[in-house]
């Protein structure tokens, strides 16, 4: 199992600045992928322009969105936007697409909530259309362009990974649950007579400096979630321990690549987690 | 904290036992009955559940020790055979000593449960929480239907809770035919003298039995009649029993925190089916939950109220999704009465989907060796996905197909414009031992599946042809509908593809699933057609069956069609009408049906899990009673032992990735 580092894109109060270092540090560290998030309502960084100042930065690490909300999007400019940046960073974009948990956001861009399934599928199958035709520039330097994630627990969204992306990317909680997850996206590749195996991503929370830090964070971002929040809080993670435990868990479970999103915008997390995950 | 506990059956009583030991709590019970009103028999309990109350509260647990009765063993009767599983420790308790129990200890702590007071909207000022532990048509979710959200779901089936003045030897089940229909008796001992005698049948079976509107002595007579064989003289007991549907209950939410906190326990949350007895079992599990959580959280009620959740809600959904299955089973047992002793009993226990082949093989190596001989055609000892099968001239080695079992080509498209992608072979090519026949029909002309399924060409694409005039995708142009000289000339391809595949392989499938041509003409949702090829099942099939009378002509080697037997959306093929269609397919000469599911729209919503199709494959193999091949999510040896073991199936498409 890989193992990749989330960008300070969504972190109150972060020198906007910091994630260029960051996304440096991460790839001398040794870390497989840079994630981001995406959140309208929230003082976060627009997820595509965080991942391409850090392509101008890095030469090898990955690039992965986990998930940008694809319905608030317009699917052309953001085929587009994508191409680009898979371009400028030689191949090395992965995006991840998927309907996003918050109603805000929808209501924020104007896009009807209720229609997003739809949406992400037509978005789908139009993004890779305009990547092959290159009607609407840049062609991708990637065969066929970027490869496709997408995320989700329905089964439409278990449908829509099989039939039009190229894997699945889970949206955090326990092996266990997770587990549960690939065993759909591989019945779903079967079913509708994919070729070859779905890509497995997953996504935790980390913060090793300040765990109080850590809480006041999660619980500021997922105040959507109400009373939930203190639980999604609690399960970010905080010390050596635990990160190396629920790295073994997701390996053991088939994940292919794991991503751990910061919860500190403090560079010197990279270097923490990286002694960690190195070890 | 002040607690007000509404319900004093064994979910309300539990939890506040639990709080009043861990001190510092007050507790009040609100029970609307008087004391010792319950009805109802027995309850049972697992192994695993046993070990967890005795470590909620080990004093309560001794008495309950003591009161339990314990047996190993699930009888399974039917008029002709019994067989006896072992391996299967379980417990039960009279439902009247559970509750006195917990009454006792429930004392020794200090409450005094208020019978026969309702506790009603008001009540709860300077309580800091309500516990509604008031069962299914709990008053306390009612008032609040948006915070909590449950849906109920009414089942098809009919029971009646009854007693028997006898202690049966373990679980058993009793299945009686009778010229209505099909009835079954779930029972268990509870006590050295009683047992619960659960009956259910159909809705059909019950009214043809005319009970409906029967007196309770009425259906007690009735059952001691139905079963006078099992009963052997025994009498069966009624208390104030009706005729029910069972409901099972699902919420969202099991607590809000706006004004007096209010939480869900037990059947005021969700309902599990009766036929795997676990109701009883899950409210105390919540109840245990429910006090430790508080207790790790003496000061943040919201906490102790979202940990409960959140760690009851998946399990109990577990449960609920067995419940489910187990209950499916029973709605359609009476399509089982013809598999050999060893494979029923073999199925009842593999219901739920939650016990296979290897944990039967544990508890019980004699039933799993008699269901392997039952497999294998000379009855000799043997794994049963690893027994040969022969259809017509076919010989399958094992009963797996896929990767290491019989090679299956890749779908052949019978024409040019029935490729899915341009470069689909459209001559048989390699070494196979069965070749696949397939039109692409609506899902015609698109890229290669590599990068992603069901995009049309930009360029060099062809008209696509299908029952009705339907895009399939909104990037799809509308097909073309065949004309009767289109018919001609795809039933002529379909047989010049057989010509084609013959002295290459001993098996030919025609691929009439997952929205392809014949398929689009099969399913109500693709198929408008007001010629004689659309409108009722029989007329969709003309066409299917045309192809399939004309290759059968020609083809001498063994026969089969792949469809799918559900749309899996709203407005799609009926069960009915699957089992129509593939016995209209045998009727014709096809000797294998291979189970499919979807794809007739583009966007529907598959149930995946593992072994999501065997449901249907096993309804059409019995109905229809014609052998059948099914995949979806079946990975493992273990998964296709337990779908052929089980006579779900007869060949397992194991997983390709």
């Amino acid at each position: 199992m890989r193992v990749g580092i989330g960008l300070p894109s969504a972190i109150p109060g972060r020198d906007p600045r910091l994630l260029i270092d960051w996304a440096r540090q991460a790839e001398e560290a040794g870390f497989t992928s840079l994630g981001v998030i995406d959140r309208v309502t929230y003082d976060s960084s627009e997820p595509l322009v965080a991942l391409a100042a850090a392509a101008a930065v890095t030469s090898r690490i990955r690039l992965v969105s986990m998930v940008i909300i694809g319905p608030l999007h317009n699917s052309v400019l953001l085929a587009r936007q994508a191409a680009s940046l898979d371009a400028l960073s030689e191949g090395r974009l992965t995006l991840g697409l998927g309907v996003g948990a918050r109603r805000e956001d929808y209501e924020a861009a104007g896009v009807d909530y209720r229609r997003r399934g739809h949406i992400l599928t037509q978005q789908l199958a139009r993004i890779r259309d305009h990547w092959e035709d290159g009607r609407v520039g840049p062609l991708p330097v990637s065969a066929g362009g970027p490869d496709l994630l997408v995320g989700g627990a329905s089964p439409a969204a278990f449908l829509r990974a099989a039939r039009l992306a190229d894997g699945y990317v889970h949206g955090g909680g326990p092996a266990r649950s997770f587990a549960g997850a690939a065993t759909k996206v591989k019945a779903a590749w079967e079913d509708v007579g994919r070729p070859g195996s779905p890509q497995l991503w997953a996504q935790a929370y980390f913060g090793l400096s300040d765990a109080e830090a850590v809480n006041s964070y999660l619980l500021d971002y997922y105040r959507f979630a109400g009373p939930f929040a203190q639980r999604i809080a609690d399960a970010g993670l905080t010390t050596a321990t635990q990160l190396t435990n629920f790295i073994r868990a997701y390996e053991e479970v088939g994940c292919d690549e794991l991503v751990l999103l910061p919860t500190i915008a403090e560079l010197s997390e990279v270097e923490r987690l990286a002694s960690i995950v190195n070890r | 904290m002040k607690i007000a506990v509404v319900g004093g059956g064994p979910a309300g009583l539990y939890f506040s036992v639990l709080m009043a030991r861990s001190g510092g709590h007050h507790v009040e019970v609100f029970e609307r009955n008087p004391p010792n009103a319950t009805y109802g028999w027995g309850v049972v309990f697992s192994e695993g559940t046993l070990t967890e109350l005795a470590g909620g509260h080990g004093g309560l647990f001794e008495d309950l020790d003591k009161a339990l009765v314990r047996w190993s063993t699930i009888s399974i009767h039917r008029p002709e055979d019994t067989v006896r599983v072992t391996g299967q420790p379980f417990a039960a308790i009279d439902r009247k000593s559970l509750l006195s129990i917990l009454g006792r200890w429930a004392l020794l702590h200090g409450i005094s449960p208020n019978y026969e007071t309702e506790f009603q909207p008001g009540d709860e000022m300077g309580f800091d929480l309500v516990v509604a532990a008031d069962g299914i048509n709990s008053a306390w979710r009612r008032r609040f239907p948006e915070t909590f959200q449950s849906e109920e779901r009414v089942h098809p089936t009919r029971y009646i809770w009854l007693g028997l003045e006898q202690a049966l030897s373990g679980f058993t089940f009793v299945f009686e035919p009778t010229p209505a229909g099909l009835f079954q008796a779930h029972a268990y001992p509870y006590g050295p003298e009683e047992s619960t005698f659960i009956v259910e049948t159909t809705e059909e079976a019950f009214q043809a039995s005319e009970l409906a509107g029967a007196t309770e002595e009425q259906s007690l007579r009735f059952g001691e009649k139905l079963f006078a064989n099992f009963l052997a003289g025994a009498r069966l007991r009624s208390n104030r029993s009706q005729w029910l549907r069972f409901v099972t209950l699902r919420s969202q939410r099991w607590f809000r925190t706006e004004g007096v906190p209010v939480v869900l326990v037990g059947d005021a949350a969700h309902t599990a089916h009766f036929s795997i007895g676990s109701g009883t079992k899950l409210a105390m599990e919540d109840a245990a939950a429910l006090a430790d959580a508080l207790v790790s959280y003496p000061h943040d009620i919201t906490s102790a109220l979202v940990t409960y959740e959140v760690n009851r809600q998946p399990p109990v959904a577990r449960f609920q999704e067995a419940a489910l299955d187990s209950a499916r089973y029973f709605e359609r047992v009476s399509n089982l009465m013809e598999l050999p002793a060893s494979t029923f009993a073999f199925n009842l226990l593999t219901r739920s989907g939650r016990v296979s082949y290897l944990d039967v093989e544990r508890s019980d190596p004699g039933l799993v060796a008699e269901v392997g001989r039952s497999a294998s055609p000379d009855r000799r000892l043997a794994v049963p996905a690893l027994t040969p099968l022969t259809l017509g001239g076919t010989l399958f080695r094992t009963r797996l197909v896929g990767p290491g079992g019989f090679a299956l080509s890749e779908p052949i498209a019978v024409s040019l414009d029935g490729r899915r992608f341009p470069l689909q072979p459209t001559k048989v090519d390699g070494d196979w031992e069965g070749i696949v026949l397939t039109h692409a029909g609506p899902r015609a002309s698109c890229r290669p599946p590599e990068s992603g399924l069901d995009r049309p060409l930009l360029t060099g694409g062809w008209e696509t042809i299908a029952a009705s005039p339907i895009s399939y995708t909104a990037l799809h142009s509308a097909s073309r509908p065949l004309t009767s000289g289109d018919i001609e000339r795809v039933i002529g391809d379909f047989v010049e593809g057989a010509r084609g595949a013959a002295g290459n392989a001993t098996l030919l499938v025609i691929d009439a699933a997952q929205g392809n041509l014949l398929a689009s003409f099969i399913s109500p949702l693709t198929n408008h057609r007001d010629d004689e090829y659309g409108g009722s099942i029989g007329a969709r099939l003309r066409f299917p069956l045309a192809v399939i009378s004309a290759v059968r002509d020609v083809w001498d080697g063994t026969l089969a069609v792949r469809f799918s037997a559900s749309d899996f959306a709203r407005g799609g093929i009926s069960e009915d009408d699957a089992v129509h269609v593939a016995r209209a397919f045998a009727a014709h000469g096809v000797e294998l049906v291979e189970v499919c599911g979807g794809g007739a729209v583009a966007e529907y919503e598959p149930p995946y899990r593992r072994g999501y199709l065997l449901p249907l494959a096993s309804t059409i193999r019995l109905r229809a009673k014609v052998p059948v091949l099914v995949g979806g999510g079946l990975n493992t040896l273990d998964d296709a032992n337990t779908a052929v073991g089980s006579g779900r199936a007869d060949l397992v498409r194991v997983g390709t990735v």
